[in-house]
Formats: C-alpha cells, structure tokens, sequence
C-alpha cells in the first residue's frame, strides 16, 4: 500500500514538473495518473479487455439505432438517411394514444410485479430448503432437477401447460369433471391468466434462481450458528437471525437489478400463452410492439416504444439504488 | 500487373455467359419443403431459360434481408407488405417490363395482372385467382348412427345434433368427454355458419348481388348469428379451448374422439397423410362433410373466400441487373405457358405423367412418389381444379363438395390500410370483442354498439372507404 503511494507520488511529481504551469495543469495531472494507473494494472486490463470490447460492440455501439426512435425509418435509405420524425415525439405519440395504451402499462405492471415478488420469495424458499437439507446427495439432485425447466424453451412449457390445464383435454380438469363435474378454464379466463403466467414462470426459474442465494447462504460464517446454538437457537430461529439477514444485501441488490427490466414481463412467455379470450389481461407493451411495431413495419415505433420501457426502467433503477444504499445493499 | 487482375476481376461480374442463378422463395408451405437443388423440375426450368433456378425458404424477416440486400430473387408478399415496400423503396418498379409478361398476363388474365399495381406501378406479379373454397364442417357418421340421429340440415338440428355429441355419450364409452364442436374460433369454427344468417361474417368486404360494396360487420345477420354461437358455446357443446388451438390441433382432437363435428378444409380431413392419421387414431371413425345450412327464409347459405391476395415480388437490389431480371421475366412467362405450367404442376412428361388422347393429363406412379415437391416452383399458381382432379383423384367428391357451396368473395386482403385507420389495433380491438360476444361474455344487443366505436374511434370507416375507391381501381367493382 504504502509503496504504491509512494509510485504514486513520484509520479505526479514528474508529471508536474513536466507540465506547463496552468488550468490545465490539474487535469492532466489527473490524465497522467489514469494511464500510469492503466500501465501498472496492464495485465488485468488486458484480461478485462475481451468483455469491454463485447460491451462496446455489442451493448454501446447498437445505442445508435435509438436514433430510428426519431426518425421516419425507411428500410430502404437506413437509419442516417431517413427523415426525422415531425413532431420528434411522433412515434411515442404513437405508442402513448393508442386507446390500449393504459390497459397495455398495467398488464405489464402488473404481471412483471407479480413474477417479482412471488418469484423473490419462492427462489428465497427454495434456496432455504436446500441450505437446511442436510442429506447431501438428496440436496444434489433434487437442485440439478430443480433447474433443469430453466433450459426448457417456453414453446415446451406452454406445451405441458396445455396438457395439465386444458379445459377440455387436460388432466387436471378431467380429474374435475370427473370428481366434481366441472372444469375451470385456466388457460383462457380472464381470472386465471396471469395466475398461470406467474406460476409458470416460477416453475420454470425456481432452481435457477436460487442458485445465487443459495451461493450468498454458504457464504455465511458457520461460527455464527454455532454461537447461535449454543444461546439455545433452533432452525427456524437460526434462519431468521442469521441466513436471511447473511443474504440481505443479495436479495436486495438482486432486487435493484431486476427493477431495471419491471416493463419487461417476458414476452416470449405471453405472447405464447396469449389467446383472444385473455387480451384484456394479458396484453402487455411488448405484445403490442411486436404487432404494431414489427408485423406491420413501424420499426420507429417499435423503437420508440423500447426506449420508453428503459428510460422508465434507468429511473427505477437509479432511485431504488439510492434507496438501497440505506441497507448497504447499492449496485454502485 | 494490377491492372490486368483489377480487369479480369470485373470482367468476371459482368461476363454475359456466366449462368444466372434465380433464388426464389415462393413461401407459403413451400417453406415446408426442400427439394435437392438439381432436382428435375429445378433443371428442366433451368434449362428452358437458360439459368438456375434455385428454390430458398423465405427469410425469417423478411424486410430486414430487403435492407440489407440479401433477399431472394422473387420472394412472397401480402398485399400490405407490398405496399409498404414500394413505399420503402424496397421492391423493383416492374412497369418497364409490363410488355415483356405476355404470358404470365395471357395466363392470369388482364384484371389479375393488374392487381399488382401499386400507385401506378407494376410492382409484384399476381397468382391466378382460383378463390375456392375448401372448409365446410365435417361430422362424424358413425356418431350420427350410434345416436340414431339424421344428418342436419338446418340450423335448429344442427344445434340438436352438437347437444346429442356433447351430452349423450355419442361414443359408448360411459364417459361425459365429447364436445360437439371443435376447430380454431373464431374462424374457421364459425366461417359455415355465417352465410344462414345472410352475411359472410363480421370483417368481410364483399359485393352483394346488386354489386354494391359491403362490410361484413354492418350486416343485419350477425347479432343473430352471434346469439346463435353464444348459445352453444354456453350450453356447452363446444369445446371451451377452441380459442387457444390451432386448426391442425383441432383436427387432431377430432382424430382422436373429442369432438364429432369440425370445420376444416378437406384437404387436413382427406389427404393421404391426414387420411392415415384419422385411421391410426380411429379406425372406427367416418367423417363427412355438411352442406351449409340454409338462412331462415330458405335461401342457400354461403360461405366466405378470401380472394386470392398472393404476390411475388423482386427486390430493388436487381435495379441495374438487366440479365438477371429478363432471366426472372423469361422464368415468369415460361411457367404461365402450357409447356412450363405443366411441368410445374405435374413433373416430366413420359416420366411423371403422359398425355392422353383429348390432351387430358394421365399420372404415371413417378408422380405420386416424386411429386411432392413440385409446387414449390408454382410461380404464377395454377387452375385448381383440373390439377386437382389430376393430383387427387381419390379426394374428388370431397373437393367438389367443399368446392359447390355458395361462396362469397371476400376482397378484405386486398385492401391496403389507409392513413388513419391502425390495422393492428382495430383487429385488437375487434378481435377482443367479437370473441367475447360469441362465447356469451357480452349479450348480442350490445352489438351495433361494437360496431359504432369500431368505426368512429378505430377509423374502420376510413378502411371502408379505402376499399370501395381501391377495388374500383383494381377493377373489382366494375
């Protein structure tokens, strides 16, 4: 620490003397350090270097398109030769007085939300019960299998939804109509929908997401439940004062990052499940983008429409973070 | 040195003998088959013209492989997409070789031809119209016998019927598991029933008998024909999934003893491979097609057609290619001649098939087996029926049944979408509501009222509007 200080130090020195005096003289003081900064940890940087390219390539450089938001986009002349947008708002606009427009924010609000909390607190139980499991090769499998729906594509899930809970063919209303006489219209009533869409989707990513809790969980210093133990602890004690509050920082940065995609709530998922009778309840901003925006070629308002979704989602994120600094729970 | 590799490069692109290759995606199910590239209608055509022809699937997107110049040569559209890709620039101006399509025009006719003019310019090619119908309901007889019930002939036993399926155990099995309607709601479960009521469905446009220009929705039939659905969607005789299923997946319900009525085409009910499914799944079940029902005052029911609205279109890229496009107009032509439709629609001559004496097209075994694939090199289309009777001859009486039913042409597809009226959002919108009048959700008297918001805060006025003026200029109305 201390040597690197002094490098440090010597090194500015050599800076200054080098630079004319001036305003500038602060500022590219602050220059020389970065890159001396740079040179000294070159190996690192060099490691680093292959992601920070993928992020520039794959993640800054796409930023550009966001400019097809503005403009009248015509695939023929592309996104620097098509005339700008007149008003500039015109395709949010679009997507703002669209008469579903309401309807299309709430669905996804509400859907999004749903798949949050209850999936927090289902991945947190999940993750609960494999730490207390003290059966090692039983822990091991039932894990591996509970992640396993992870890798299933939603096709597939949507697939074994129908075969479970159609009304006329699936197994669970024939067992129904057999025992009771009746069948309950869960893919295609208005009042079950969204019940299955979160369910299913819990189903699919329990295992995967407890994964990381479950990481944070054995992260915990076991001198903790042995001191609790012996002030006379039992389990349930020993998970409420000691796991949950060793994962708290986890769930809460975990928390802050899924904030940022709130406006996303999956499409893939919905846009299989979705049927005319649940329109009302299922239709959210992407589905609308996807018919609006991409079937009939408004690509500026499918644009429009997903810089709309991350500006909100950049605003969540950014204020939930502040929040979260209370609990020591930040992203940054 | 480098001048000579510079000359020879170029010399290469623009050398007039080196073959042209036409990739074409003609989409559609074609998208389902992939023929070897040297098979022998691809090489026959070929060497009729004097290129390659090679057949693609149609990109996943399709106007992003348009921008970025790598699309096929001749590709699929709907009448929408044309229209927003000559907008865009997207599609070649075709009008500069109007008068080199003597063929494709003799064959299509005049007025077909020309319904591929986009504001003035000759923009796609357009499949011969045959605007057919293939859906009627089909039944399932040994039901029928088993229940000692008639085939239905009104709409009055046609719902007694479904209760019969639906409640009185059709199948013998001691179980309360038949429906007595399934297939893909709303359409084309509901498309036979229309026509009893006097309309061809709500989002119709269609000309009545005295040629004038109507929608669908306005017409006085469809609160009845909706009180009628909702009735037996509510007493329960059809199958409450038929909003959530596919055709295909309807069909196979129906393979498979859920339901003992579906509307379909003959061809998912009747052709070898859906022939073979039935029977692996039921051996006992015998399936028969219905006539339409007739209306209260017992005139003939109708069902609708869509008008044919299939196009082809070259990319602009070509602009420039002379060689290339005039070998894609000589292909064009070539398939519209009797020697070139022929061999797309039915294969070699002496290999697949043999001409008999009144020039009627004799199969040779060669066709069945081989002859699968050879649609997908169907340019301009074909005249259904005589290839129908050649390709089909054991599913004749059920085409011609499906074929013989009153049809009303339904000119919907050819209307492109004008300013102020938002296609997506209104058929959100209709879609929603319909559906929710037919299974009962909303009482039949709220419909004019569905109609009037569709109109006034959807703009499907304008739409109306824009159909009568653009089937004037297509020639439809005259």
């Amino acid at each position: 620490m201390s040597a690197e200080t002094t490098l440090a130090d010597s090194e500015q020195r050599v800076a200054a003397t080098k630079q004319p005096p001036g305003r500038n003289r602060k500022k590219a003081r602050g220059r020389n350090r970065l890159w001396a900064h740079i040179y000294r940890y070159r190996v690192l940087y060099l490691l680093m270097a292959p992601a920070l390219a993928y992020v520039l390539v794959y993640k800054y450089g796409p930023l550009y398109g966001l400019l097809v938001a503005f403009k009248d986009y015509n695939l023929g002349l592309g996104i620097l030769d098509s005339p700008w947008a007149d008003p500039w708002y015109s395709h949010f606009a679009a997507f703002v007085t669209s008469p579903y427009a309401g309807q299309l924010i709430r669905n996804t609000l509400v859907i999004s939300v749903y798949k949050l909390v209850f999936g927090t607190v289902a991945a947190i139980g999940v993750a609960l019960l494999f730490n207390e499991c003290r059966v090692r090769w039983f822990r091991r499998w039932v894990q591996t299998l509970s992640y396993m729906p992870h890798f299933l594509s939603w096709v597939v899930v949507y697939g074994v939804a129908v075969a479970l809970l159609s009304q006329s063919t699936g197994y669970l209303n024939t067992f129904f109509r057999q025992t009771f006489g009746d069948t309950v219209p869960f893919l295609t009533s208005t009042e079950w929908f969204r019940t299955v869409l979160v369910t299913s989707d819990i189903w699919k990513d329990i295992g995967w997401g407890a994964i990381i809790y479950l990481a944070a969980m054995v992260g915990i210093n076991p001198e903790l439940y042995e001191a609790a133990r012996m002030d006379g602890a039992g389990r349930v004690r020993q998970i409420w004062h000691i796991t949950l509050p060793g994962i708290r920082n986890v769930i809460i940065l975990l928390l802050v990052l899924k904030l940022g995609g709130i406006l996303d709530a999956g499409f893939d998922q919905v846009f299989i499940f979705l049927n005319p009778l649940v329109l009302s309840v299922g239709d959210i901003i992407d589905t609308w983008v996807y018919r609006v925006g991409l079937v009939d070629l408004n690509y500026s308002v499918a644009a429009a429409a997903g810089l709309f979704k991350s500006i909100i989602g950049l605003v969540l994120m950014v204020t939930v973070n502040r929040m979260a600094r209370r609990w020591d729970g930040q992203v940054w | 040195m480098a001048v000579t590799a510079v000359g020879a490069c170029s010399g290469e692109g623009s050398d007039p003998n080196a073959p042209v290759t036409i990739n074409m995606a003609l989409g559609g199910a074609a998208n389902d088959y992939t023929p070897d590239d040297d098979n022998v209608i691809a090489t026959t055509l070929g060497d009729a013209i004097g290129a390659q022809v090679v057949h693609q699937h149609s990109p996943e997107d399709l106007a992003a492989s348009l921008a970025a110049g790598d699309a096929p040569d001749i590709f699929r559209v709907d009448r929408n997409q044309l229209q927003r890709f000559v907008e865009q620039g997207l599609v070649l101006d075709l009008s500069d070789y109007q008068d080199q399509l003597g063929d494709y025009v003799d064959f299509v006719g005049e007025e077909t031809a020309g319904r591929g003019v986009i504001d003035g310019k000759l923009s796609a090619i357009t499949r011969y119209q045959n605007n057919v119908n293939g859906v009627t309901y089909w039944i399932r007889q040994d039901w029928l016998d088993n229940l000692g019930l008639e085939t239905p002939t009104t709409l009055e036993e046609f719902r007694e019927v479904l209760r019969a399926f639906t409640e009185d155990d059709p199948d013998g099995n001691g179980q309360n598991d038949t429906y007595g309607l399934t297939g893909a709601a709303p359409d084309p479960l509901f498309r036979p029933l229309w026509g009893s009521f006097g309309t061809p469905g709500p989002g119709t446009i269609y000309l009545d008998e005295s040629g004038e220009l109507r929608s669908g929705y306005e017409d006085e039939g469809v609160a009845d024909a909706i009180a009628y659905i909702a009735d037996l969607q509510t007493s329960g005789y059809v199958d409450p999934d038929s909003y959530s299923l596919s055709s295909m997946e309807a069909r196979d319900r129906g393979f498979q003893g859920g339901a003992g009525v579906m509307a379909q085409s003959w061809t998912a009910v009747k052709k070898q491979e859906a022939e073979e499914l039935a029977v692996a799944a039921n051996p006992d079940a015998e399936w028969v097609q219905l006539d339409l029902f007739p209306t209260a005052d017992g005139s003939d029911g109708v069902i609708p057609v869509k008008a044919d609205a299939v196009f082809f279109a070259l990319p602009a890229t070509l602009a420039g290619d002379d060689t290339k496009v005039e070998k894609i107009i000589e292909l064009i032509n070539y398939v519209s001649t009797e020697e070139g439709n022929r061999l797309v629609l039915y294969g070699v001559e002496g290999t697949h098939y043999e001409l008999g004496a009144d020039g009627r097209i004799e199969p040779l075994p060669a066709m069945a087996e081989e002859g699968g694939y050879f649609f997908v090199y169907q340019l301009v289309g074909r005249d259904e029926l005589p290839y129908l009777e050649v390709k089909f001859p054991d599913q004749q009486r059920y085409f011609e049944r499906a074929h013989d039913q009153p049809v009303v042409t339904d000119y919907q597809s050819f209307i492109t979408s004008p300013d102020g009226f938002n296609q997506s959002e209104a058929d959100r919108f209709s879609e929603e509501q319909l559906v929710s009048f037919l299974t009962g959700a909303t009482a039949p008297s709220e419909y004019p009222a569905f109609v009037d918001s569709l109109k006034s805060q959807f703009g499907y006025d304008a739409f109306v509007e824009a159909a009568a003026t653009q089937l004037d200029d297509l020639g439809v109305r005259s």
